[in-house]
């Protein structure tokens, strides 16, 4: 479960250009939801995802990634439960382009220390194969095409095995076709049993979303749950 | 495993110019060797002659006597006026003329560090042998060997050929000056004038050790010399035995046996002012028996301390060089591979590394470079120094050359780290 109650969050806090990002934010996400965040630009979409990916901290408010308080651990914490608790994708797939596919999924193995280096060959072929990119290991990212990049940086995030998927713009380098597959990827996920949080302007892509939350100037402005919607009519 | 995994991945990321600048750090460690072991090397003969030998200031003196002039009696005379702390020198126990036969009629010119220059003819070669306290100068200046009086050498004796001589190494002098046929071989050469010069020594000089002689039978100890009487009625005799030369002199109506040649230091407590007063005090009057004469101009001890002034100045250049390549490596590397380390670093973040992680592997990524590029150094240093048999490494360069590349590692870290933690969002 996420949980966030009254969190804000200030860039450049108490200087100059101080700029308010997130106001006030109350939001519980359950283990398993399909979440899109939609907003216009500058609305502090991002800044969401990068709290709840732990990545950044709120200014104020309180944040609980399941079974962790994250206001209340050092830098280092943050990094081990992003590692564990966390698969990140994101809109210029943050990939490293002169390296090979396996290596690229090969880093949060790296930095997990429950896993041995024999068990990495494994991991990654299976990561990889479930994202349909069993074949292109030995490739060089920059030789591949971008529905092809972007499901090596869903193998990454899958690697680790976490329970939360986050996406920042994940389709918009994409044609539609491709979005469309990729979000298929992301069922998927979900029907396994992952929670994913995904980042977009496209409403079509929000559609096949079971929740939409829309940000507006860095509050929530909507929230809306298929299910909920539909028992409403 | 997996970290070496992780940094084999981060250093293969880095192949843009990745030779140019490991050149450069190769370049820099290798100048900076060579340069401080040259220094090293000068001065430490430049203190090693301040230690041992003059202060700054040296005086040429004959001293006459009519007894036999041993070491030890030409102590008490300089004791006697207080120069008893003084080093001195014998640089010519004794000149013997010798019958050349591969270096007569040949022009030499001798050159002196200071520029000048003794350019004339000789037929003769003069033998010179050098006491226990001469010595020790020596191998500071010769290549090749040194005539060891504790070996035995068959059928010759070993000298050492000046600097601007034609003599080399393995050269041969014949004479017939002993009576008997006597072979004088070339073992060492002066390899520069700098110690020589305190000698004036001449191209047509060659040096052996006293000792040697004396086992030959080629000269008799000082004390195994007879006392010659004082004969005024010969108006000039002349003659050699080899560390005493016997002159008679017309102005001073008599004979006079002994006399040698020194060199006097200034003892480390005397003023030069005070140091000379004594000299002249010794010069103008007749002490047990010995007439004392002050050379005419003084060696000054400074003369090859000079050189160094050129040393300096010419090493200057070769420090801005060495700055300017290390800087141009530094610099290049910097810039070159900022930003792959930077979005190496913030993918890895991203993908969970802690900060002292990410520490960690741009402190080893910098110092992949430069250590190997220290290690090539050292070696081609080492190789300098047996191919070209000159010190281009000692100890102390390369500690200082190890110190200097760390620090410039420590540098990069630190300059890698501040742009890695404050671009470390950048990705996102
Ligand atoms: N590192 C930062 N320093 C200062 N201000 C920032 C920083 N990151 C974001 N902001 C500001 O915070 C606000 C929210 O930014 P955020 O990136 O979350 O928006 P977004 O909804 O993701 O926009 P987009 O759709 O363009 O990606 C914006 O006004 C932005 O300028
Ligand atoms: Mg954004």
């Amino acid at each position: 479960m996420i949980e966030l109650a009254g969190v804000d969050k200030y860039y450049n806090y108490k200087m100059d250009t101080q700029v308010h990002a997130l106001k006030n934010i109350n939001l519980t996400i359950e283990d398993g939801e399909f979440v899109a965040v939609i907003g216009v630009s500058g609305s502090g979409k991002s800044t969401l995802l990068h709290i709840i990916g732990c990545l950044d901290t709120p200014t104020n408010g309180k944040f609980i990634l399941g079974e962790y308080e994250t206001a209340k651990y050092d830098e280092n914490t943050l990094s081990e439960i992003r590692n564990e608790e966390i698969g990140f994708v994101l809109q210029n797939f943050g990939l490293l382009p002169d390296k090979t596919v396996y290596e690229n999924i090969s880093y949060p193995l790296l930095f997990n220390p429950a896993v041995k280096y024999k068990m990495l060959r494994k991991l990654i072929k299976k990561a990889a194969d479930d994202m349909l990119i069993g074949d292109l290991l030995h490739k060089k990212v920059s030789e591949l095409s971008g529905g092809q990049k972007q499901r090596t940086a869903l193998a990454r995030a899958i690697v680790n095995r976490p329970d939360v998927i986050l996406a920042d713009e994940p389709t918009a380098a994409l044609d539609k076709k491709t979005a469309f597959e990729i979000m298929d990827v992301f069922e998927r996920l979900n029907e396994a049993g992952k929670t994913i949080i995904i980042v977009t302007h496209d409403r079509n892509i929000a559609a096949r979303c079971k929740r939409v939350i829309e940000l507006a100037d860095g509050e929530i402005v909507r929230d809306s749950k298929k299910g909920a919607a539909k028992l409403q009519q | 495993m997996k970290l070496i995994f992780l940094i084999k991945s981060l250093l293969a990321s880095r192949k843009r110019f990745i030779v140019l600048i490991s050149a450069s750090f190769v370049l820099t460690a290798v100048l900076l060797n060579v340069s401080i072991a040259m220094c090293e090397e000068y001065y430490a003969r430049m203190s090693y002659i301040e230690r041992n030998r003059y202060t700054d200031t040296m005086e040429r003196i004959y001293i006459k006597s009519y007894s036999p002039l041993t070491d030890e009696y030409v102590d008490k005379i300089l004791a006697d006026v207080g120069l008893e702390k003084n080093r001195r020198n014998s640089p010519e126990p004794g000149d013997i003329p010798l019958e050349s036969s591969s270096f007569e009629d040949k022009k030499s010119a001798y050159k002196f560090m200071d520029g000048m220059v003794y350019d004339g003819y000789f037929s003769n070669i003069y033998l010179c042998k050098y006491s226990e306290e001469y010595s020790s100068f020596i191998d500071t200046a010769v290549s090749g060997e040194i005539p060891d009086k504790d070996k035995n050498y068959d059928g010759y004796i070993p000298v050492i050929a000046g600097y601007g001589s034609g003599l080399n190494i393995g050269s041969e002098i014949k004479s017939n000056y002993y009576g008997t046929k006597t072979v004088f071989k070339v073992v060492g050469k002066y390899s520069d004038d700098s110690l020589e010069a305190y000698f004036s020594a001449q191209p047509n000089m060659i040096y052996t050790d006293e000792e040697i002689m004396y086992k030959a039978g080629l000269e008799l100890r000082p004390e195994d010399q007879p006392v010659l009487t004082p004969s005024p009625e010969k108006e000039q005799i002349v003659g050699e035995d080899g560390s005493i030369t016997i002159i008679s002199s017309d102005e001073e109506e008599e004979v006079i046996p002994y006399l040698k040649g020194y060199y006097i230091s200034r003892p480390e407590e005397m003023t030069p002012a005070e140091f000379r007063a004594r000299i002249e005090y010794l010069t103008e009057n007749e002490i047990y028996g010995a007439l004392v004469r002050a050379n005419n101009p003084p060696i000054k001890g400074r003369v090859y301390f000079e050189n160094l002034y050129i040393f300096t100045i010419m090493s200057f250049p070769m420090f801005l060089m060495i700055f300017i390549i290390g800087t141009l490596g530094v610099v290049g590397n910097l810039i070159v591979n900022a930003d792959s380390n930077i979005s190496n670093m913030a993918v890895f973040r991203l993908c969970g590394a802690k900060v002292k992680t990410i520490c960690l592997l741009t402190a080893v990524g910098e110092a992949a470079l430069t250590l190997p590029a220290l290690a090539v150094s050292l070696l081609i240093c080492l190789l300098i120094g047996l191919v070209f048999g000159f010190a281009a490494i000692s100890v102390l360069s390369s500690v200082i050359t190890t110190a200097v590349v760390l620090t410039i590692t420590l540098v990069m870290i630190g300059v890698r780290l501040v742009s890695v933690i404050k671009d470390r969002r950048k990705l996102i």
